[in-house]
């Protein structure tokens, strides 16, 4: 599973990813190909790394050292069709090789910047001082290029008589018949066509010789890419103060989880952001809370937070434990599936039905808002309990929102505290409801789920009409 | 020597052309060739496609750019290989063109290049402060087909406008046409320094000023939706300033107004003028004024007495009528090396 397979899944996940400083066009692609990791190992070794730029970004000195790392990583261009004609042996042109010189300077000088930020033992950069060194015969170590004379000895001598033959043919044109400028002109193009015979003989050697050189080309742009997105992902960290994850095998626990769009929205707006401390375990964690309490949210969040950290990002929360998982799994319902012909329920069914399926086999993060709500309640009622009495004896961690009340499974609780009805001062209006909700997730061991419906419905100044009416239905 | 002295005081230059095969190429090469004389650090680039050795539109032959050491340009990568000079990269773009990307070079021994460059100002303006920054006297741009927005003065600080047979064979209306782009390039900029600020600052939208200086937001988003409004255009003052491009419908409209000889239209500068000169004409004539918030600099006016059709006019009436009809010289490209 790569990155850019899921990216569509979920709006919440690409924002984080949208998000990223990535400086370069391979840092960019290599993002986009990142795997989903689901050994220990792999992840230490990311978070570590993550983790050493995060300690260098906190200090001014290092700090902006990598940031100069950052600047020398948006000059990289993804010259892998270029490494590709040297392997072939195709003579390259003066931008080509340009380009060849280019990667190797700047490789050079990240590796010497990320020395001097104490980043050295975890960046290996393979060494291009050779491939400088081709590229750069008068040893001016500086990014430009054409064939130097010093690669040919004829070389100079065709261009000394070139330059007088067009400095003589530029002072005297004005006292020249045109047929004299013709012909003096093409004096010029033969002169000029032997330097070009000459610069081919020297493209040609220069092409063997770099082609010794192209594995350690090809390592440099990966690990340059590597480094860039991993400077990203430690900025963004910083940024958001996002946090390394623990790992753990029967645990998946949040202190302080946000979700970051909506935070980042929400302040923006000058409203406040309540973060969600959780923690589930393996089987079923049912979630119950009055509408607009923020269930739908949380379970995006903890798909986001999973996601993130099985691609090697560090997870936006104070504190992290995590299980790793074969896939995330979400079911929010909000999937276009019209299209295919399917109801809203047919669509929601055969999720649900593929993640019963595929639990026997996988070990699977699954979230499942408000299963069967699209049906009649005593049928509805019926599935999520099926789902939730299965679901509670595999290997998965699956967390379901619902509203239906006595569903006697025997499975952990979680309950949205909802209105905090004592602070109310003033007027609730939607734009600030979010201001009297009380997030915070409690255990639940009742059977029974919040009946808050109507006042809802009333502080989103509904129809009057409509309520009473409801309440009386309610009543009788 | 004419003209090259004055280019001397800026930093940018624009060579546009009134149609193609005005002498543009020609002038830019009488241009350049004066300039390696006096010894000015310069650069060349050209916005589009130029220099092609045959016209892309008409077929026709073009002189190639001639370019001489020490210059820097830029041009696609495609045209870069195709070069007769030697030179060395001094810097690739990571953005592509439909050429390729843009090559920074300089010039090791002269020759002869073809110029393709940016395909916007925002990126021209980019590079003219890049050659700025590393100590270069002037950046020339060379014009594609009839662009003008180059010269416009927040994208090169002055400009070179070149015109010829190739607008007109007929040189009563050569002179007609020119006299009348020479005309909107002169538009007085407003004298006001501090409105010229308080303007410059929106960049979208219709804006009108009131007699204490005061300016006001009209809240229409473009001369296309001026006719919806329903509320007087002018109830704050009679001066407007129009952000984008105004055009014949904008001055038609503004026409029908009452207060008509009052009035003063602001735009940016004149390339954001798309007005044919009847109505111009019609509009001035009724007592409607035009201003710019920055006047661009006209260093020279280019004659190519020859179109691409094959028709000729007689270079030294042309030179000496369009002369008269300008109030500033006028040069013959063909004429001005010798």
């Amino acid at each position: 599973m790569l990155l850019k397979d899921v990216l569509t899944i979920e709006s919440g996940l690409k924002y984080c990813i949208d998000e990223l400083n990535i400086q370069s066009g391979v840092g960019r692609n290599y993002l986009m190909n990142l795997r989903w990791k689901t050994t220990p190992q792999d992840l230490e070794w990311e978070w570590t790394f993550v983790e050493e730029i995060v300690k260098q970004m906190q200090n001014n000195e290092t700090a902006k050292l990598v940031g100069n790392i950052q600047h020398k990583l948006s000059g990289i261009h993804n010259i892998k069709q270029t490494i590709q004609n040297i392997e072939n042996g195709d003579l390259l042109d003066d931008v080509q090789l340009f380009e060849v010189k280019n990667l190797a300077l700047l490789s050079i000088e990240i590796a010497s910047l990320a020395k001097e930020a104490g980043l050295d033992l975890l960046f290996l950069i393979p060494d291009l001082s050779e491939v400088a060194a081709i590229l750069d015969p008068d040893h001016n170590n500086i990014a430009h290029f054409y064939i130097y004379e010093s690669y040919d000895p004829r070389l100079a001598e065709v261009r000394n008589s070139l330059k007088q033959l067009t400095n003589n043919l530029d002072s005297r044109r004005n006292t020249l018949s045109e047929q004299e400028v013709a012909e003096w002109e093409a004096q010029i193009t033969d002169i000029y066509n032997i330097n070009q015979s000459i610069e081919d003989e020297v493209r040609k050697a220069l092409v063997t010789k770099l082609s010794r050189h192209t594995l350690m080309l090809k390592a440099v742009l990966e690990r340059l890419a590597y480094i860039d997105l991993s400077i990203a992902k430690a900025e963004q960290a910083t940024r958001w103060s996002m946090c390394r994850p623990n790992i753990s095998n029967t645990t998946i626990a949040y202190t302080n989880l946000f979700n970051p769009r909506l935070k980042h929205t929400l302040t923006e707006r000058k409203q406040r952001y309540q973060n969600i401390d959780i923690n589930i375990s393996q089987g079923v964690c049912l979630i119950t809370g009055a509408n607009m309490a923020g269930k739908t949210v949380l379970l995006k969040t903890m798909g986001i937070a999973q996601m993130l950290a099985q691609f090697g990002f560090f997870v936006p929360a104070q504190e992290a434990t995590i299980t790793l998982m074969d896939k995330v799994v979400f079911c929010i319902g909000d999937e276009q599936n019209e299209m295919n012909g399917l109801s809203s329920f047919a669509s929601e069914i055969l999720k649900i039905n593929e993640v019963v399926q595929e639990s026997d086999r996988r070990k699977m993060l699954v979230l499942i808002d408000e299963p069967a709500r699209t049906t009649n309640p005593t049928e509805g009622k019926a599935i999520v309990q099926a789902i939730a009495s299965i679901m509670n004896h595999r290997n998965s961690y699956c967390l379901i929102t619902t509203h239906y009340s006595h569903l006697g499974i025997d499975c952990r609780k979680l309950r949205v505290k909802g209105f905090a009805d004592t602070e109310i001062t003033g007027t609730i209006t939607p734009q600030n409801i979010n201001q009297y909700m009380d997030y915070t997730l409690q255990e639940d061991n009742s059977d029974s789920v919040p009946h808050e419906a109507l006042r809802i419905a009333e502080i989103l100044n509904c129809n009057p009409e409509l309520i009473t009416t409801a309440k009386n239905f309610l009543e009788n | 020597m004419p003209f090259i002295a004055d280019l001397q005081k800026y930093k940018s230059l624009s060579i546009v052309g009134m149609d193609k095969n005005t002498g543009k190429t020609v002038c830019l090469n009488y241009v350049l060739g004066r300039l390696k004389d006096l010894g000015i650090k310069t650069a060349v680039t050209s916005i589009g496609i130029d220099g092609e050795r045959i016209d892309q539109v008409f077929g026709s032959h073009k002189p190639e750019i001639t370019l001489y050491e020490g210059m820097q340009f830029i041009t696609s990568e495609k045209h870069y290989n195709t070069r007769q000079l030697l030179s060395k990269v001094t810097a690739v773009d990571s953005e592509r063109t439909a050429l390729g990307r843009l090559i920074t070079a300089e010039v090791l021994c002269s020759g002869k290049v073809l110029l393709s460059g940016a395909g916007t100002t925002e990126k021209l303006r980019r590079q003219i402060e890049h050659f700025k920054a590393t100590g270069l006297d002037i950046t020339i741009i060379d014009g594609a087909l009839s662009r003008l927005s180059l010269a416009s003065p927040s994208v090169t600080d002055a400009m070179i406008l070149c015109t010829g047979a190739a607008v007109s064979p007929n040189l009563r209306q050569l002179i007609q046409k020119t006299r009348f782009t020479f005309e909107l390039i002169n538009l007085p900029e407003i004298a006001d320094k501090e409105l010229q600020t308080k303007l410059s600052a929106h960049r979208s939208g219709l804006w009108t000023v009131d007699n204490e200086g005061e300016v006001h937001n009209l809240e229409i988003p473009s001369v296309f939706l001026l006719e919806k409004s329903t509320q007087d255009i002018f109830r704050y003052g009679h001066t407007l300033y129009v952000s984008g491009a105004a055009s014949d419908k904008l001055l038609k409209y503004l026409s029908t107004k009452k207060n008509i000889a009052e009035q003063t239209l602001i735009v940016r500068d004149f390339t954001k003028l798309f007005v044919t000169p009847e109505v111009y004409a019609a509009y001035t004539k009724k007592g409607g004024r035009i201003q710019v918030l920055q006047q661009s600099k006209l260093v020279a006016v280019c004659l190519n007495p020859t179109s691409s059709h094959g028709y000729t006019i007689d270079s030294a009436e042309a030179c000496l009528r369009l002369s008269e009809a300008l109030g500033v010289p006028t040069w013959d490209v063909c004429k001005i090396k010798q």
